[in-house]
């Protein structure tokens, strides 16, 4: 059997849609993630306890849980309570859920990244908890905030893949549907992976420049002050 | 004779405080008064609560027991009738920390933010003050510590000495009515010391309330007026500074003393 590409020039725009739909998903899936994946990290971040034991509890069961069962889960439970949503639509709340509880774990780490004594040099003057996230915490933290998030961003493109599993027509899926037709498994495989390391590599890109942008005027107080205090603290 | 009155009143008021951490008791039973315009030192060995005393007061450390007032209100508990505690909302606690000043051992200035930036923080975005009101304060706050010329540079371009005299204009800019130091001058190499030095007895010419913990013999004996020694979570000792370090009158204070002065006197 030898490694024949022409398949792909009949059933070409089977993978165009699927990746279509892989990207919206993703990029839903992820400003969706962001803003859930916000609130969860400063609930846990957060001193009162009945806002920080639910977001620890949502995140530790969907990280120690597969993606896969949560996608079933969505998928069938949501019909039980007579809300019908197209596959595509629960696919990306699954995958918004899934990459809520990862985006929640960066950003909490990199909040805790910000030495203690920046937050504590602000509720010294009055700053309120909020406040001090806003003004002092959010603009240092995206140093460390932004390399963990790649990996998170790729995480979850390559996790999206599940969710042919549940017929969301993307990328995948359109693997699958040339099969059915070509019996070509390898080209159709080997067009997706290419595809979806195209993507990543996109994401890899675009968040190395925006790390890069971010870093600018902060750069010249964040590269030296903790080696002025490191060592000497008591 | 009422303003007359309420300058007498303590600004710092400290009753029976006790703190724990876990089941190690730092604070056991802690009561000090601060004057305006009084000068107050906390020596003593490294363990001996002295830091953890000093964040009470502005409740970065929150006590289980006893009373702080600044300025004769409650900071960070309301005291019921029944004796129970009830801790402040945070919009309170925030008000009252407002008007207390720290300085810290290792600076914190904010680092993204340049030393006129870290001045203006407090004063617009808390108080809501206007902006160019507070930078005309800022910069005169800065030229006082002798760092106009820095005023666009980041922590990360100044000298430790720079950025802890930058951070004390940063609690200066906030107008407190006391400023809180915690060791500041024991993350600076030597030769940085008298510069921040110097500016804190400027502070103390003003006439400004002070409660600083330090290591720093001589400029507790020159500046202080009134020196507490504290060990094991207790205040030992305090007086007058000459009396506290010509004739101290416990033995833990005189131990204390030989130790820190004879080693001093070694190095010199």
């Amino acid at each position: 059997m030898r490694f024949d590409l022409s398949v792909i020039a009949e059933t070409w725009p089977i993978f165009v849609r699927g990746l279509g739909f892989t990207i919206l998903c993703c990029v839903l899936a992820l400003v969706l993630g962001l803003i859930l994946g916000t609130i969860v990290a400063l609930a846990r971040l957060s001193r009162r306890g009945w806002l920080q034991w639910p977001a620890s509890v949502y995140v530790e069961v969907i990280r120690d849980t597969p993606f896969l069962v949560q996608a079933f889960l969505i998928y069938f439970l949501l019909p039980r309570y007579h809300i019908r949503l197209p596959a595509t639509t629960a696919g990306i709340i699954a995958l918004a859920l899934y990459g809520a509880a990862a985006f929640a774990e960066s950003i909490r780490g990199a909040v805790l990244s910000v030495a203690r004594g920046q937050a504590e040099a602000a509720r010294a003057v009055g700053m309120s908890h909020l406040l001090t996230m806003r003004r002092i915490i959010r603009p240092q933290m995206m140093t460390y905030l932004i390399p963990s998030l790649t990996n998170q961003f790729i995480g979850l493109v390559k996790e999206s893949s599940v969710l042919s599993i549940i017929t969301v027509p993307e990328l995948t899926m359109a693997s699958s549907l040339v099969l059915g037709r070509t019996f070509a498994a390898v080209e159709a495989y080997s067009v997706v992976a290419a595809l979806y390391w195209g993507l990543t590599l996109a994401i890899s890109v675009g968040m190395g420049a925006l790390e890069r942008r971010m870093a600018g005027p902060l750069q010249s107080g964040r590269a030296w002050a903790p080696l002025l205090i490191e060592g000497r603290e008591s | 004779m009422n303003a007359d009155a309420a300058s007498r009143a303590p600004i710092v008021q400290i009753a029976g405080l006790h703190k724990w951490f876990g089941s190690l008791h730092v604070l056991r039973g802690i009561d000090m008064n601060v004057q305006p315009g009084e000068k107050v030192c906390i020596i003593g060995p490294s363990g001996s609560g002295k830091s953890t005393l000093l964040r009470c007061i502005n409740f970065l450390e929150e006590p289980q027991r006893g009373t702080v007032l600044v300025d004769g209100e409650p900071v960070g508990f309301i005291e019921e009738p029944g004796g129970r505690r009830r801790r402040d909302p945070e919009a309170t606690i925030n008000r009252r920390r407002a008007k207390i000043g720290m300085v810290f051992q290792s600076f914190n200035l904010w680092t993204h933010m340049t030393a006129l930036q870290n001045l203006l923080e407090g004063p617009v975005y808390v108080k809501k003050e206007s902006r160019p009101h507070a930078e005309q304060r800022a910069l005169a706050l800065l030229r006082r510590v002798g760092l106009l010329d820095k005023r666009d540079a980041y922590p990360g371009q100044l000298s430790g000495g720079q950025q802890q005299r930058v951070a004390i204009a940063r609690a200066l800019a906030m107008e407190p009515l006391v400023i809180l130091f915690d060791e500041p001058t024991s993350a600076l190499d030597p030769e940085l010391v008298g510069e921040v030095l110097s500016v804190m007895e400027d502070l103390a010419r003003d006439g400004m309330t002070m409660v600083i913990v330090t290591h720093e013999m001589a400029f507790a004996e020159e500046v202080a007026d009134r020196v507490i020694f504290m060990d094991q979570g207790v205040i030992v000792e305090q007086q007058p500074a000459r009396e506290m370090f010509k004739a101290p009158q416990s033995d833990r204070t005189a131990q204390f003393l030989a130790k820190v002065l004879r080693r001093k006197a070694t190095i010199a």
